[in-house]
């Protein structure tokens, strides 16, 4: 009997968040309704576009907004942990604080992720049907997929611990978003873009964000899945080294003006 | 003091002019105070618009027309969005914030004031951010479009009416509050809805959905029939668009007037009183 | 025209919606709601004269805050007339709302993020004055309320009793013939009180301003009105000065008391409030009993070393008022 009405109580949480679920995915479901109409448009004079099929477009989409809008809110966590001072409590254990600041931002990403994905899996099933040869593209896919997340947290914490300097970190995170949509391929595959700026952008770590995890899934190959992996690696590393360095300055400087 | 049966019709317009100035003036000297956050929101804008302008670039490149779209007709929608979205912003800051206003019982104070309470409440805010939306959308125009008088005045007229539907709009589902209880939420995804799909071609849309989009959220109303106008001048689609917008005005008038009787009955839903 | 308030048989009944609790009540609820009826205001009736000071006391939920909404029209009534200077508040609103000035604690007048001086612009526009008389009004109240030192401090850097008497001053801009106050003292501290009361009674005295406040607080009501309506369950328990208030009902007297030993006594009349050792504090009530034979009788079996004889408080003799209301 008890458990039945602590059944009943969670689901009458769960449905008083409802709307706040459902204003939320509002917006995703309008972002992939737009983006749809947009490419369903383009297609219509063509079958392919840079060597890509509207299918493979479309889910290529997909994949790449499902990893762009899963943020975690890690930024602003650290931001007001430096400000109002409990981040004392990670700079006696620099190492870990990171480690667990990224722990935790992934599991938020991974959970954000899904029902992003969950209504752009519909669109795009609903639009133009299941994607070939995603089987054998999706265990490298998923892999890279998550590592596009795992490099959006690094950027977020690298980002938020720029708070111990500067009282905005705001102006870093937006400018960082619209890189990661120009250079990252995220509203179209970079293989759109002309020539010498594909050239460039392709290795860029931005690219490593949305362009090639999503390439690996809708266009998959062993060469590209590799590319995709080879800098998922070396960005990571730069990033994570990047904010452990941060981290240590910061608490020297912490040290030196008291707190 | 003064008496309000003394005034005639041209002091009133007057003095209301005075008044609309003088919110101007202080709301942007404490928008001066905010200094910072003003730079910080202007900034966001021109980062975000620019990434755009690459992205359609680059799209259009690549892919030639899209429906009937050019590069140049998208920053035509973009234009008039931005420069509607700033007029909106400074010379009616607090059509964002009515829900807020109306739950709070904040209202209060406007019914006891000598001046119409819809036009009272939007206009007593102002979100200086808004210039810079303003100021961008004019300079993305003169780069982008043909100039002439005739284009100029189309554009400003556009702009203008954009910022009529848009703050139309924000009254309306903002004046569900007071029959439901907060729509806050509501309001703001109205808002954010018609001015996303303002910035996509209208053509892209079609079949039921296009029903929502001349209603519900008018798109269709605010930028691509506009747009249509601008490429093509056409009196009828023009005739149209402003009767829309009227129409759309005076329901929002209509809704807040009645909203404010049920206000005044005190049959609020759960709202402090 | 003396009389600038006339109420007569004021009616304003809310309905809400019952909340049940349950799943299936909930679901219900959705679609045959059920609704609680609440009188706030029970066919009220009375007069002010103009220059009065006048309190509406109750306790919260007596239908006081409905009671001036209703007054300023921005609440209509069920039934009833309200005449304010002539006009129907509700109807002719924006009419009334030339000659009368309001302060809602809680609501604002004021710009949040500009310095009072802009406000007091402002609303020297909104109600359409005469800019050279605005200004000259404002420097007035500046005076009035000593103001100058904030008047370009933006108002969230206010502290509450600084911001009130800046909201009071800028409902006085216009020069307003009934101002209509609604706890206007609530939040502040004991001196910060002071100083608002004394300057409400100024603005009376020097305008001849016609001042309707309402409060829970009996400081308000001893130290600026002359007159008190106190209203309990939408009704109107009392309507008479406050002098008549303060003598109707000593009939108690409280005797705080220094003795050498424990207080020992059993007499009708007598109620021992507290008691420890040596002190005691006793309520005496005159109807039954006379003071002189309370003390005596206390002398006969102990030694008075000290004795304070006062009334009971304000407060309680309005609780007292309330509790009668029981009928």
């Amino acid at each position: 009997m008890k458990y039945a009405r602590i059944f009943t109580i969670s689901i009458r949480e769960q449905l008083a968040y409802l709307p706040a679920m459902f204003v939320r995915n509002l917006f995703f479901i309008v972002l992939f309704f737009i983006f749809y109409s947009l490419w369903t448009a383009i297609y219509q004079s063509r079958t392919t576009l840079e060597g890509f099929t509207i299918v493979q477009m479309i889910w290529y989409l997909t994949f790449a907004e499902s990893i762009e809008l899963a943020r975690s809110g890690v930024m602003t966590q650290i931001q007001d942990e430096v400000k109002d001072g409990t981040v004392v409590y990670g700079l006696v254990r620099p190492f870990s604080y990171i480690i667990f600041k990224i722990s935790r931002a992934m599991g938020e990403s991974i959970i954000r992720c899904l029902p992003v994905f969950g209504i752009g899996f519909v669109f795009a099933y609903m639009s133009v049907g299941p994607l070939d040869g995603y089987l054998t593209a999706l265990p490298f896919g998923l892999l890279l997929l998550i590592g596009g997340l795992l490099l959006n947290v690094l950027w977020q914490v690298n980002i938020g611990l720029l708070s111990f300097w500067f009282e905005e970190i705001g102006p870093f995170f937006w400018i960082l978003t619209k890189l990661v949509f120009i250079m990252g391929g995220l509203f179209f595959p970079i293989d759109l873009y002309p020539g010498w700026l594909a050239g460039i952008v392709r290795y860029l770590p931005f690219a490593f964000s949305a362009y090639w995890p999503a390439k690996t899934l809708v266009q998959f190959n062993h060469g590209v899945f590799l590319t995709g992996l080879q800098g998922l690696l070396i960005y990571a590393t730069l990033l994570f080294s990047c904010s452990a360095a941060l981290f240590t300055i910061a608490r020297k400087r912490v040290h030196v003006q008291g707190g | 003091m003064c008496r309000v049966d003394d005034i005639n019709s041209m002091q009133r317009i007057g003095r209301a002019l005075r008044l609309f100035c003088r919110y101007q003036a202080t709301n942007l000297s404490s928008g001066m105070e905010y200094r910072g956050a003003f730079l910080t929101q202007v900034f966001a804008m021109i980062v975000n618009n620019s990434a755009f302008i690459i992205f359609w670039l680059i799209l259009f490149e690549r892919v030639g027309t899209i429906e009937g779209y050019d590069f140049s007709a998208v920053m035509f929608l973009w234009a008039i969005t931005a420069v509607g979205f700033g007029i909106a912003a400074v010379f009616f800051g607090n059509s964002t914030y009515l829900s807020r206003i109306i739950y709070n019982g904040e209202l209060d104070v406007y019914l006891l004031q000598p001046k119409p309470v819809m036009l009272n409440v939007l206009m007593s805010r102002s979100q200086v951010s808004g210039w810079g939306d303003m100021t961008y959308g004019i300079i993305l125009f003169l780069a982008t479009q043909p100039i002439s008088v005739g284009s100029m005045l189309l554009f400003v007229l556009f702009s203008l009416l954009f910022s009529l539907v848009l703050v139309s709009l924000r009254v309306l589902y903002h004046s569900v509050t007071f029959f439901l209880g907060n729509a806050e939420e509501l309001a703001a995804r109205g808002s954010d809805m018609i001015i996303s799909f303002a910035l996509y071609p209208g053509t892209l849309f079609k079949g039921p959905v296009l029903m929502v989009l001349h209603s519900l959220i008018p798109a269709a109303f605010a930028a691509w029939i506009p747009y249509e106008i601008f490429s093509k001048f056409d009196l009828t689609k023009l005739a149209l668009v402003i009767c829309f917008d009227i129409l759309l005005a005076a329901a929002a008038l209509g809704v807040f007037r009645l909203g404010l009787r049920f206000y005044e009955s005190g049959n609020r839903m759960g709202v402090r009183l | 025209m003396n009389c600038v308030l006339e109420v007569r048989n004021l009616e304003k009944t809310f309905r809400t919606k019952i909340k049940s609790s349950g799943l299936a009540a909930s679901a219900k609820g959705l679609f045959s709601p059920s609704y609680k009826s609440v009188v706030a205001v029970d066919r009220i009736s009375f007069d002010v004269a103009r220059g009065e000071i006048i309190a509406f006391i109750g306790p919260n939920g007596a239908g006081k805050s409905t009671t001036i909404k209703m007054l300023t029209g921005i609440l209509h009534p069920d039934a009833g007339d309200i005449s304010v200077l002539g006009l129907n508040p509700h109807k002719q609103r924006r009419q009334l709302s030339y000659r009368i000035g309001t302060v809602f604690g809680q609501k604002s007048q004021l710009w949040f993020h500009l310095p009072p001086l802009d406000s007091f612009n402002l609303l020297g526009d909104i109600y359409d004055l005469d800019r050279t008389k605005a200004r000259k009004r404002i420097a007035f109240l500046t005076e009035v309320f000593q103001i100058g030192e904030y008047l370009k401090v933006p108002v969230r850097k206010l502290s509450l009793g600084e911001r009130i008497r800046c909201e009071i001053a800028a409902s006085l801009i216009h020069e307003p013939e009934i101002l209509f106050l609604d706890e206007p003292t609530i939040g502040l501290d004991v001196i910060v009180k002071a100083r608002i009361r004394k300057l409400i009674k100024t603005i009376n005295a020097e305008d001849q301003t016609t001042i309707f406040l309402t409060s829970h607080d009996t400081g308000d009501i001893g130290n600026i009105c002359r007159r008190a309506i106190v209203i309990n369950h939408g009704r109107i328990v009392w309507d008479d000065t406050v002098n008549r208030m303060k003598y109707s009902f000593f009939r108690k007297k409280k005797l705080a008391l220094r003795l050498a030993s424990p207080l020992k006594i059993d007499m009708p009349g007598v109620e021992i409030i507290k008691t420890k050792n040596s002190s005691a504090s006793v309520e005496v009530d005159l109807d039954e009993t006379d003071l002189s034979d309370v003390i005596s009788a206390i002398m006969k079996s102990n030694q008075i070393r000290d004795m304070n004889i006062s009334n009971p408080p304000l407060e309680e003799v309005i609780s007292m008022i309330y509790s009668q209301d029981k009928t």
